[in-house]
């Protein structure tokens, strides 16, 4: 699995979706509860906009200077005797951790929840190699045994599935015997992977936010599971998105508050850990062999951009957890591994429009995405930019809808046409016009009628209306 | 849109939504020398209906007069974009006669967003139905709002589904004698 | 070693408009600071208060005590979590806070005592997995989130926090601040003094937990799954 997917169309994927009732509950209602806690989180915290500010000019500070912290990360984490490898490409990133595979002669390897790896489909890569490559976070744990479901949310993964439906996958597939409580399904999960965490040979992790000033890596999770897959193994392996970088530890305590608040509602997770290289000569915990893979995979084609400000996500997914479109159609419509707004801002940046120009239009521009954002992407302007970009430079819209903006371009342009064009609709409508609404329209209006109805224009216009409220007042 | 409207004293619109496009052309032409400053004009004259009643005239009671109980759907863009919120719930607790109910997850889109309406009609059409859903609930007879397409967007589905609740634009609330 | 970094830089150089890699560090003058706002003037006895409410909602026991009932709060707490084995790590603050007596008494009742040794290597980990509890000292508190910070070193094996069934953390009321911008800070102050930091800093905020499932939160994943911390009064 990489990035992408399906090879199912947007708009198929999304009418199968939507006839998922249980998803849909399911996502409404952590939604709900999502927002609910974010909201909180911010209000106990108080000042939240200043926090916000704070998080945009660290993440835009950060970018703007990615050459000298990238710099400065790989020499601090080789004075610590880490390994650091630059990875333009998803391949490179692939073979450089297949080559490390093959050097330890590595055939169980552990995992914690990376949306880095998913994106560069490492783990077919290692499964490929005849490696066991087992996911430790409890969702993608699910997922993965549930013959590689893709993850439908960048925090909660198995969040489309129903703990009955986690159930069948657990007796189906671990000889589970118990009930469909959450409790007695995490504690299965607990016993069966505490065995794999002790025989594992490499631990791989993705990476929350490097630290340039130490050469660490920092790892945000609740279950502590992260904590596992890095003491456990001799060897362990971070990837990280090259952009995930802070300059210090203060700043990396910034962003970490503005994540869990915003991704859970939780003040921190129950986890945060900071690796800074391979254990020392006098600790016998932690791996010997550390190494940090540095992705770009498209990346640094943003950089430099009107849309470089999508770099400076710190992946909560509150945008996600407030989008109106993605609670009623889930994340596999997006047919990318980042769905929601950010999904359809970032996926078509990295995957081509080719693949996934419906993406951007997936939104009603409503920018309830932009004000959940802890570190104020300005996502609506973002999806509204793809689509400027795909109607101009790619000619890539639907002609009726270049033909609707062009005419209202003229039209709108002028005062005397904007005047006769509002007089004129009215009588042009008149052919499907019934008690006042049009509930059968033509062109445009057909999709819109099919779901709705539409008021005739007035026939009365506001500019006569004005005229005449003025005669009458005696102020004509 | 510049060119037909820099000419006059103040712009009022009745949309938030329009207030937020008009107060956009500056950052549109951000990098142009000369539609930038004219932009830049526009939008510091430019006014939401609600806003310019409120806020510049200082005006909070209009003397308008509606019997019943009614509901208000805050716009996405007026809320957000614009940051108007107070305004139109100030001028319609003075309407005589009008008792307000909250709306439930009044901060939800209704579905409209200009073309996503027909291009995405089917997720629209959820999105707007949990609005008409949430309308319902308040048992209000009258659904006001600031902004046509909305408006124009939760009325239809209303009407389709046979609801009798009467849509009002707040202008012709504030109109009502 | 580092590999391909000249090639991958010098193109994220060019993409932000420079010709060579950028050498000198950036300067970082922040608009905005909340940081310095946020429970800065809190007294220890207040940030105590705060650090107790905070427990309640992270599903953590917190007992207060002082060096004198300290031996007798732990051995009950040990008890209440069901006894041994306990994994302790090898740190004279054990002994400073009058713990040694407690340490010697628990074997001669059954209760099994593992000080992490250094000398048998990987073993340590086997028999840390093993051991009901384990208690290790908290290096620097995190008032407003409930978090206890463990510096990993020679003889503070980062297992023994997480790989027991449960989990207690020694708080000397000294180590509690504010939040984590004091931590981040007093990290940071050592790296720019140019001293090694602990090459794993934890940060743990009570037990394991997942909200994976339906969004139920399940107390106890991967790590403990009870956690109670000992504040003990130490000025």
């Amino acid at each position: 699995m990489a990035m992408k997917i399906g090879n199912e169309k947007f708009k198929d994927n999304v009418n199968k979706q939507m006839e998922d009732t249980f998803m849909r509950g399911a996502v409404a209602g952590a939604q709900e509860r999502l927002r609910t806690r974010r909201l909180d989180a911010a209000e106990e915290l108080g000042n939240w906009e200043e926090w916000r500010s704070h998080g945009e000019e660290i993440r835009q500070h950060t970018l703007d200077h990615l050459d000298y912290y990238l710099q400065e990360l790989s020499e601090n984490l080789q004075k610590r005797g880490g390994h650091v490898f630059f990875a333009a490409t998803a391949e490179e990133a692939n073979d450089y951790v297949k080559s490390i595979v093959k050097e330890k002669r590595a055939k169980k390897i552990l995992k914690a929840k990376s949306m880095v790896t998913e994106e560069i489909g490492l783990n077919s890569v290692l499964e490929q190699e005849g490696c066991d490559v087992i996911e430790t976070d409890l969702g993608e744990y699910i997922l993965q045994l549930d013959d590689h479901d893709p993850p439908s949310h960048i925090v909660t993964p198995a969040l489309h599935k129903n703990k009955e439906q986690i159930k069948d996958v657990f007796t189906e597939k671990l000889d589970y015997k118990l009930t469909s409580k959450p409790e007695e399904l995490a504690l299965h999960a607990r016993e069966k992977l505490r065995q794999e965490f002790l025989q594992a040979d490499i631990g791989i992790t993705g990476c929350n936010f490097a630290i340039a000033e130490s050469g660490s890596v920092g790892l945000v999770t609740n279950e502590g599971n992260a904590g596992m897959v890095s003491d456990l193994p001799d060897t362990q392996i971070c990837v990280m998105g090259m952009e995930r970088i802070v300059p210090t530890f203060e700043e990396f305590e910034v962003l970490v508050g503005l994540l869990t608040r915003s991704a859970v509602g939780q003040k921190l997770t129950s986890y945060i850990t900071a690796l800074t290289g391979p254990r020392t000569a006098e600790e016998v915990d932690g791996p010997s062999e550390f190494h940090l893979v540095i992705v770009d995979n498209g990346r640094s084609g943003i950089l430099g951009t009107e849309f470089q400000s999508v770099l400076q996500c710190i992946r909560c997914a509150a945008c996600i957890n407030v989008c109106p479109v993605y609670r009623h159609i889930g994340g596999h419509s997006y047919n990318s591994i980042y769905p929601g707004p950010i999904g359809a801002v970032l996926t078509p940046l990295l995957g081509g429009y080719d693949d996934f120009k419906e993406l951007p239009y997936a939104s009603t521009l409503c920018a309830a995405c932009t004000d959940a954002c802890p570190v104020k992407i300005p996502l609506h302007q973002l999806l509204h930019r793809h689509r400027q970009v795909i109607v101009e430079r790619e000619g890539r819209a639907p002609i009726s809808e270049r033909m609707a903006m062009k005419a209202f371009g003229i039209g709108a342009s002028s005062n005397p046409l904007y005047a006769a064009g509002s007089k004129m609709a009215s009588s042009v409508m008149k052919p499907f016009t019934k008690d006042e609404t049009i509930s059968k329209g033509p062109g445009p209006l057909k999709a819109w009628t099919e779901i709705r109805d539409f008021p005739a224009p007035n026939k009365e216009r506001f500019r006569d209306w004005f005229k005449q409220h003025e005669k009458e007042n005696g102020k004509a | 849109m510049i060119a037909t409207f820099e000419d006059a004293e103040v712009i009022v619109t009745p949309s938030g939504s329009c207030a937020t496009m008009f107060k956009d052309y500056q950052h549109v032409f951000q990098d142009d020398p000369e539609w930038r400053p004219r932009a830049e004009r526009l939008a510091d004259k430019t006014y939401e209906l609600t806003e310019f009643i409120v806020d510049v005239l200082g005006i909070e009671d209009v003397g308008a007069k509606l019997e019943g109980i009614a509901t208000y759907h805050p716009s996405c863009h007026m809320t957000r974009l614009l940051g108007v919120k107070d305004a139109p719930m100030k001028l319609l607790s003075h309407v005589e006669g009008l008792e307000m109910q909250p709306l439930p997850n009044a901060q939800n889109c209704c579905g409209f967003g200009g073309t996503f309406s027909v291009k995405m009609g089917n997720i629209s059409e959820q999105m707007v139905d949990e609005k008409v859903d949430s309308v319902t609930e308040t048992k209000a007879s009258y659904l006001i709002g600031a902004d046509g397409g909305c408006l124009m967007n939760i009325g239809g589905r209303m009407q389709r589904r046979g609801k009798p609740v009467k849509v009002m634009h707040i202008a012709e609330v504030l109109n009502s004698r | 070693m580092i590999q391909n970094r000249e090639r991958f830089l010098a193109n994220v150089a060019s993409r932000l408009s420079r010709t060579e890699v950028l050498s000198e560090r950036p300067s970082r003058n922040w608009n905005y600071r909340p940081q310095d706002k946020t429970l800065t003037d809190k007294t220890q006895d207040e940030l105590v208060d705060i650090l107790r409410d905070q427990c309640r909602l992270i599903h953590t026991e917190l007992i207060e005590t002082d060096s004198r009932g300290l031996p007798e709060v732990l051995a009950e707490t040990v008890d209440t979590y069901g006894g041994g084995p306990l994994a302790i790590w090898q740190d004279p603050r054990y002994e400073a806070f009058g713990l040694r007596e407690q340490l010697e008494m628990w074997p001669k009742q059954g209760v099994d005592v593992h000080e992490w040794d250094p000398s048998i290597g990987h073993d340590n980990i086997g028999i840390v997995e093993k051991a009901n509890i384990g208690i290790t000292f908290s290096d620097i508190t995190l008032a407003e989130s409930g978090t206890v910070v463990l510096f990993s070193g020679e003889g503070k094996g980062r297992t023994v926090s997480l790989l027991p069934h449960k989990y207690i953390a020694l708080i000397p009321k000294s180590t509690i601040v504010p939040r984590m911008t004091q931590a981040a800070q007093h990290i940071s102050n050592q790296v720019q003094k140019g001293k090694a930091i602990a090459s794993c800093i934890n940060f743990i905020t009570g037990p394991s937990n997942s909200a994976d499932i339906e969004m139920n939160l399940v107390v106890g994943v991967h790590g403990p799954v009870k956690a109670a911390y000992i504040v003990i009064e130490d000025r």
